[in-house]
């Protein structure tokens, strides 16, 4: 049997065995993307770790329209924002996303401290304004989470 | 007349003609009317932060500020999105893998 008629053997009397080959290569190239490329499941402890800090942050900025600048609490948001990063990095490329999120949190962070503590104590629009920021920071991070999907 | 921001950048001094005026009212006035709420809103708190420089109740170096915050925000939301769209790839693939070639093609 030539080859043209073997071709016209296979795709007329073998489609089913064919498209059934087909499929199923496609779906062993997919899953083995989806094992090497996709994203972290849900994260619970995540979620918790940046709802938990964004009322904190709240209440750190709260105090910057006040003379006085409490530096350890600063230190202490600045240490807890350093651990989530590093517990989100340590999930690897995966969640490259999450810590690419948190690290934009931590500069944007940094820049508002840095704000403060060289030109002096917020006025309310000031405030208000970085406030608003942050706190959208937060919640796309937050957002960006719940999107994962749970492993079950 | 435009409005108070608008007036502000048209009355800005710019003899090196380093700044495309009309562009930038262009970018706030799109970003504004974008269909995406998130870009709407970044459109409307350029708008907020122009009129509160142009009435001096921020400085240049804040406003400065706020718009670098806009831009990480932006990043932010594409990282989002990425996460949305492989999210939903991977529950096409744990679909297909649990229910098509551990189900279904089991049973033909």
């Amino acid at each position: 049997m030539g080859g043209k008629s073997m071709r016209k053997y296979l795709i007329r009397d073998n489609v089913p065995k064919v498209i059934l080959l087909n499929h199923l290569l496609l779906l062993w190239f997919i899953s083995a993307c989806a094992y090497v490329g996709f994203i972290t499941y849900y994260d619970p402890i995540t979620y918790k770790s940046l709802t938990d800090l964004k009322p904190e942050v709240m209440a750190l900025y709260g105090t910057f329209t006040t003379d006085s600048v409490d530096a350890s609490q600063i230190a202490a948001t600045r240490l807890k924002l350093a651990q989530i990063y590093e517990y989100e990095k340590g999930k690897g490329e995966k969640n490259r996303e999450t810590y690419e999120q948190i690290k934009k949190i931590q500069a944007m962070f940094e820049r508002h401290v840095s704000d403060r503590l060289t030109t002096g104590r917020w006025t309310t629009t000031h405030l208000n304004n970085q406030k608003q920021n942050i706190a959208e920071a937060f919640d796309i991070a937050i957002k960006t989470e719940r999107l994962k999907n749970k492993n079950e | 007349m435009g409005s108070k921001w608008e007036d502000f950048i048209d009355n800005l001094r710019d003899e090196a003609g380093k700044l495309a005026k009309d562009e930038l009212k262009d970018l706030i006035k799109t970003a504004k009317d974008d269909s995406e709420d998130f870009i709407k809103e970044q459109g409307q708190k350029l708008e907020i932060y122009l009129t509160q420089l142009a009435s001096g109740q921020i400085t240049k170096n804040q406003f400065e500020g706020y718009v670098l915050d806009i831009k990480e925000l932006t990043e932010m939301k594409a990282l989002q999105m990425s996460v949305a769209a492989k999210a939903s790839a991977q529950r096409m693939v744990n679909g297909i893998t649990d229910l098509i070639i551990d189900g279904l093609l089991m049973l033909i």
